[in-house]
C-alpha cells in the first residue's frame, strides 16, 4: 500500500510541476511550484572505538499552492528522502516514517542493506480567507514562537537539535481560526488533533502591537498540561530584545503536581561590520541540574522541555568573510551540568539557486570525573533551490 | 516604491541567504516628493515626488554584477505615502515568498520556509541589505534629502544630451545622515534624476548611481535603470531595473499588514 502511494505520489510531483510552471500564463497562475534537492553528508567517529561512519542523505521538497480564487488556498508540501550509509537500520527506517499526529501521510522502503527511502505529506491543507478571517484546515505548521532561540508558546511543535536539515519542521493534524481584528491586534484559536487524548494541543492566541512592540498571550491545554505563556518582540535601543514563557501544569491532579516554568530571553545586535550577535537565556524550571545523561543530539525538543537542563545560555555570531562566504559560531552552555554544544558553521552561495553548507556539531561534558567531547558531527551540505 | 538616486550605495553586496536586512536598499534609497519653481529645495522635492506618487506598485529586477560572477534578484514592492512599503521576493526560489513589512519605525519579515514572522531590531536595519551601507537610519528615518540637507544650486551641466540642474546637499548640522556632501543632477526638462554622487565626510567620493533607459513607465517619463557604482572598487556594480511600475494606486492602509504579510503574491 506503502509502495503504491509512492508510486503515485512521485509522479503526480513531477507532472504538476511541469504543469504549473509551464501550461499556466503568469498572470492568471493558480499552481505555484518551489523547492529543493539537497545531498546532506554525514561523518561521525564512533564514541567507542576508531571507526568512522558515513550517512548520505538526498533530501527533496515539493511545496505546492493552489489558488483557486482570491479566498481560498489549498497546500501540499512533499518531503522525500533516500539515506543511504552506516547510520540506515530497520530501526532507523521506523524512527524516519514515524508521523507527527493522526494521519499516516508517509511511506518508506528499504532499511535493510543500509538505504531507506521515505516520502511524507508534511503540509497539507485547505484555508479559507474572508477579509479579516481566516481558517485552516488540514496539516499544517503552526509556529506560535516569537524568541530568537527558544521558543516556549511553540507547542504544537517538537524537534531535535541535530536535525538542523528540516527547517520547515513537521506539521499538525489541526484547525486554526484566525480573526485580525485590526491592524495590530489579532486573536486566534488552534486545536491539533490526536489519537490519544494526552497528546491533544488546544489553545487562544491574543497579539498586539503596543508601544512598538509585539506582544503575545496564549492559554489552552498543551498535551497532559493546562498552559499559559505569553511573548514579546521589541527593541531596547537598537538592540532587538525578545522573550518568551510559557507555564505547564498536569491538569490532572493539579493540586498534587507542580508545574514547569519554562522561559527565555534574548537580546541580538548587529554592527555595522557584517558581524550579527545573538546572546539568549533559558530557564527550565524542571530541567536537570547535575548528574543527567541526557544525550542533547537525540533529545526531542519540545515548548515545555527546550532543553534537559535547568539553565542554558545561548551565544551566536554571524561574520560575512566576502560577499558569498559567511560563516556562524553558536554555542549552548548548561552550568550546572557543564555542558557545551559548539556549533560552527559556513555557508557559500555557488549560483543564484545553488548553497554549499559545511556545519560541526559537537557537544563536550564531563564523563566520570574527566571535561572531554561526548559527540562530534560534520556535515556537509549541497542545495539546489527550484 | 521607487528606488532613487539619493542615499544610494552598494558597496559589498552579499548574495547568499536573503539577510533579513533586504529592505534597507529599498526602504532606504526611498524617495518621495512634490514640485515647485527654481529654487533647489522645490526641485528636488519635484523629482522625487516623481519617482515615488501618492502610493506604488512596481516588479524590480536588481543585478549584483562583480568581477567574477553576477547574481540577480527579482521583487515586488508596494508602498503608500512614506510610513508603509510591503516587499514580496519573486526570486531566486531559494527566497521566494519572503516578505517585507514597514509601518512607520516598525519592521517585519515574514520567512516563508519556516512560516515565522520576526520582527526586525533596528540595529539590524542599520547593517546592510546585501553589503550596501544603509543603514537602519536611512532606514526609519528616511533621513530626508529635502529635511537633513541645505541645498546649493551650482551651475547646469549635460548628461546623455539632457541640460540637468546641478544641486549640492551638505548635511544640516546634528542632521542623522551618512553622508559628507551628495550631488544631485536632475535633468530640467522631466525632473528626472540623471545623477547622484555620494561623498564621505572627508570629501572622498564613495558611490554613483546613474539612470539609463528613460521611457514612460506607469504613466511617468522615468529611468527604468539604475546603477550604482562604488568608486573604489573595479568592475562593482548594481543593476536595478524596474519592470513595470504603477503609480498613485488606490490600496488600503490594511494591505500593510502582517495578515497580508503572509499571503501577499
Amino acid at each position: 500500500m506503502k509502495k503504491r502511494l509512492l508510486s503515485i505520489l512521485i509522479p503526480l510531483c513531477l507532472s504538476v510541476s511541469l504543469f504549473a510552471q509551464d501550461s499556466l500564463p503568469k498572470k492568471e497562475q493558480k499552481v505555484f511550484v518551489k523547492g529543493y534537492v539537497k545531498d546532506l553528508l554525514t561523518v561521525f567517529p564512533s564514541p567507542f572505538n576508531n571507526s568512522i561512519f558515513f550517512n548520505n542523505l538526498i533530501h527533496n521538497r515539493f511545496n505546492f499552492k493552489y489558488y483557486p480564487n482570491n479566498n481560498i488556498t489549498v497546500g501540499l508540501e512533499i518531503r522525500n528522502q533516500f539515506y543511504f550509509g552506516d547510520l540506515v537500520s530497520p530501526s532507523f527506517a521506523e524512527s524516519i516514517d514515524r508521523n507527527n499526529d493522526v494521519f499516516d501521510l508517509s511511506a518508506s522502503v528499504g532499511g535493510e542493506d543500509n538505504w531507506v527511502f521515505n516520502s511524507m505529506i508534511d503540509r497539507l491543507y485547505f484555508e479559507y480567507v474572508k477579509n479579516k478571517f481566516e481558517i485552516k484546515i488540514g496539516r499544517q505548521r503552526i509556529n506560535w514562537g516569537i524568541n530568537t532561540i527558544w521558543n516556549p508558546n511553540d507547542i504544537f511543535n517538537t524537534y531535535s537539535y541535530l536535525d538542523f536539515d528540516y527547517e520547515e519542521r513537521p506539521g499538525s493534524d489541526a484547525i486554526r481560526i484566525q480573526y485580525y481584528k485590526s491592524i495590530s491586534s489579532s486573536f486566534e484559536f488552534a486545536f491539533k488533533t490526536s489519537k490519544e487524548i494526552k497528546n491533544l494541543v488546544a489553545a487562544l492566541m491574543w497579539k498586539k502591537n503596543k508601544w512598538k512592540y509585539d506582544f503575545q498571550f496564549s492559554a489552552g491545554v498543551a498535551k497532559a498540561d493546562a498552559y499559559v505563556g505569553g511573548g514579546w518582540a521589541g527593541n531596547i535601543n537598537k538592540a532587538g530584545f525578545k522573550g518568551e514563557f510559557g507555564y505547564f501544569h498536569p491538569y490532572q491532579n493539579l493540586a498534587d503536581t507542580i508545574g514547569t516554568l519554562s522561559m527565555s530571553i534574548s537580546a541580538e545586535y548587529s554592527f555595522k561590520k557584517p558581524i550579527f550577535l545573538i546572546a539568549s537565556v533559558l530557564f527550565n524550571s524542571s530541567g536537570e541540574t547535575k548528574n543527567s545523561n541526557v544525550d542533547i543530539f537525540t533529545y526531542q525538543l519540545s515548548a515545555k522541555e527546550l532543553s534537559p537542563y535547568k539553565y542554558s545560555l545561548f551565544l551566536t555570531g554571524s561574520y560575512k568573510f566576502t560577499e558569498l562566504i559567511s560563516g556562524s559560531l553558536s554555542t549552548i552552555y548548561s552550568p550546572g551540568k557543564d555542558l557545551l554544544f559548539v556549533n560552527p558553521t559556513f555557508t557559500m552561495s555557488l549560483k543564484d539557486n545553488l548553497d554549499l553548507d559545511v556545519v560541526m556539531q559537537s557537544a563536550f561534558a564531563d564523563v566520570a570525573g574527566e571535561y572531554k567531547n561526548t559527540a562530534i558531527y560534520y556535515f556537509t551540505r549541497i542545495k539546489l533551490s527550484f | 516604491m521607487r528606488l532613487g538616486f539619493i542615499g544610494g550605495t552598494c558597496k559589498n553586496l552579499k548574495i547568499g541567504v536573503l539577510p533579513k536586512m533586504m529592505i534597507v536598499v529599498f526602504f532606504g534609497v526611498l524617495v518621495s516628493s512634490s514640485v515647485f519653481a527654481q529654487n533647489p529645495t522645490e526641485i528636488i522635492r519635484k523629482a522625487e515626488d516623481k519617482l515615488q506618487g501618492n502610493s506604488n506598485f512596481a516588479e524590480i529586477s536588481m543585478t549584483i554584477v562583480r568581477p567574477d560572477w553576477s547574481r540577480e534578484m527579482t521583487m515586488k514592492s508596494w508602498s503608500k505615502g512614506t510610513d508603509l512599503s510591503l516587499i514580496l521576493v519573486t526570486s531566486p526560489a531559494r527566497d521566494k515568498g519572503t516578505a517585507f513589512l514597514k509601518r512607520s519605525k516598525e519592521m517585519w519579515n515574514w520567512q516563508a520556509s519556516i512560516e515565522r514572522v520576526i520582527k526586525l531590531p533596528p540595529s539590524m536595519m542599520m547593517q546592510s541589505w546585501m553589503g550596501s551601507d544603509f543603514t537602519n537610519d536611512d532606514l526609519v528615518k528616511e533621513s530626508s534629502t529635502i529635511n537633513d540637507y541645505n541645498h546649493k544650486m551650482l551651475s547646469d551641466s549635460t548628461i546623455d544630451g539632457r541640460i540637468c540642474y546641478q544641486i549640492e546637499l551638505i548635511p544640516k548640522e546634528d542632521a542623522p545622515v551618512v553622508w559628507g556632501k551628495l550631488l544631485l543632477w536632475i535633468d530640467k526638462a522631466d525632473y528626472i534624476q540623471m545623477m547622484s554622487k555620494m561623498y564621505d565626510e572627508d570629501g572622498y567620493l564613495v558611490n554613483t548611481m546613474r539612470g539609463y533607459d528613460i521611457k514612460e513607465i506607469g504613466g511617468r517619463t522615468l529611468p527604468t535603470k539604475l546603477e550604482m557604482i562604488p568608486a573604489d572598487e573595479e568592475g562593482h556594480k548594481t543593476v536595478i531595473e524596474y519592470k513595470s511600475m504603477e503609480f498613485d494606486i488606490d490600496i488600503a492602509d490594511e494591505f500593510f499588514s502582517i495578515q497580508n504579510m503572509k499571503r501577499v503574491r
